[in-house]
């Protein structure tokens, strides 16, 4: 998992913004653990089961501020080529045109564009999300596994949403596949 | 005419096995992996083969057909009535019409079908979807394709129960003359 992973440059902005109120120090890089994540996907279809797949091939950053949460920061870098859903076949067959098109857009990006804490241990993070060459906004539900502290050396997050793939151009199969693909990913991170 | 009969041409007789074997699995098959089988990915891939087969399905009875239009077949055996001799050939036409129809709703549920996934056939070739897709044109192929499947399924099993019939007791040679075994 995660053998090659693909360099990412993330949250330039917040980065930025950060640098320049001198608070560098207050926001924290923290490191994915690839073992310990799983980008996974359902999407539902008329007259077939539920599909259920997962990428293995990702890259991501966490950036946690526990002072001012909400300029924490996430990116997550997907290879939409490392889509697994069961079944060699099926999977060359979403790698196709008719679904991610890998060969012209080899990636699937999120970058977050703000956090906004829910309570202790839940935040909304929007971001734009960017497939088959379009970039969106969508927002995210996260749920940490405790409320995040300085002392913590892990934390694990879950981190929900949907994905409506007319949006960005996936319209093979609609509507007897839905326009709605549900996204699970869960991940630990690992203070740095 | 002579107390045993001609058999069918060996051409006749290889493409009849052959279709009657691609028939029964594409059946067994449609009924397995519509009813039975309930991972997306499983489902997937036996989709994918139960449409190469019905493409199978097709070409034999077309061959079939063709070499029917061209040879003669034996006569009927001379103690069989002709209401017998007017249903077995009823039913040998409703057989051959019951084949293309099931394999052409087939292709025209995967052809209007919105999911562009077209039949493969062997040497990574596949047939074209030369129908629009519509999904609701789809749906309403798919339930002709499995009414047809049905009454393919009814024929088959009544063509079975003919020959067995013929065999067991009437005692003529009505199935050996389609086989390839030793004739009394």
């Amino acid at each position: 998992m995660a053998a090659r992973v693909p360099f990412l440059v993330l949250a330039i902005a917040t980065s930025a913004a950060l640098a320049a109120a001198g608070a560098r120090a207050a926001s924290a890089a923290w490191r994915i653990d690839p073992a310990h994540t799983s980008v996974g996907f359902t999407v539902d279809a008329v007259g077939f089961p539920r599909t259920k797949g997962t990428f293995s091939k990702f890259f991501g950053k966490i950036s946690l501020d526990f002072a001012r949460p909400e300029r924490s920061s996430v990116a997550f870098r997907v290879s939409a080529a490392s889509v697994d859903v069961g079944s060699p076949s099926f999977d060359d067959y979403l790698r196709t045109d008719a679904f991610f098109d890998v060969a012209k857009f080899p990636d699937i990006d999120f970058v977050s564009t703000s956090v906004r804490m829910v309570d202790p241990t839940h935040a909304e993070v929007t971001g734009d999300l960017s497939l088959r060459g379009v970039t969106r906004p969508i927002t995210i539900e996260v749920a940490v596994d405790r409320p995040p502290s300085r002392d913590a050396r892990r934390l694990g997050f879950t981190a929900t949403g949907s994905i409506p793939r007319l949006a960005y151009g996936m319209n093979a199969g609609f509507p007897a596949i839905s326009n709605d693909v549900v996204l699970t990913v869960t991940t630990a991170a690992i203070a740095p | 005419m002579t107390a045993r009969s001609a058999r069918w041409n060996v051409a006749t007789r290889l493409l009849h096995w052959l279709s009657a074997a691609a028939i029964v699995a594409a059946l067994g098959l449609g009924v397995w992996m519509v009813r039975f089988v309930d991972d997306a990915a499983g489902k997937f891939d036996l989709y994918q083969r139960h449409k190469t087969l019905g493409a199978a399905v097709f070409a034999l009875a077309v061959a079939r057909l063709l070499v029917r239009a061209a040879t003669r077949g034996p006569d009927w055996p001379e103690a069989m009535s002709r209401a017998r001799r007017a249903a077995a050939g009823a039913v040998h036409g409703a057989l051959y019409a019951s084949i293309l129809a099931t394999a052409a709703t087939g292709y025209a549920m995967v052809s209007t079908s919105p999911i562009p996934l077209p039949v493969a056939l062997p040497g990574g070739l596949s047939v074209p979807n030369l129908l629009a897709p519509d999904f609701a044109a789809s749906e309403r192929w798919k339930f002709a394709h499995l009414a047809c499947a049905i009454a393919l399924g009814a024929l088959a099993a009544a063509h079975a129960g003919a020959a067995t019939w013929h065999r067991f007791v009437d005692r003529d040679d009505v199935l050996s003359r389609m086989g390839f075994g030793w004739r009394a």
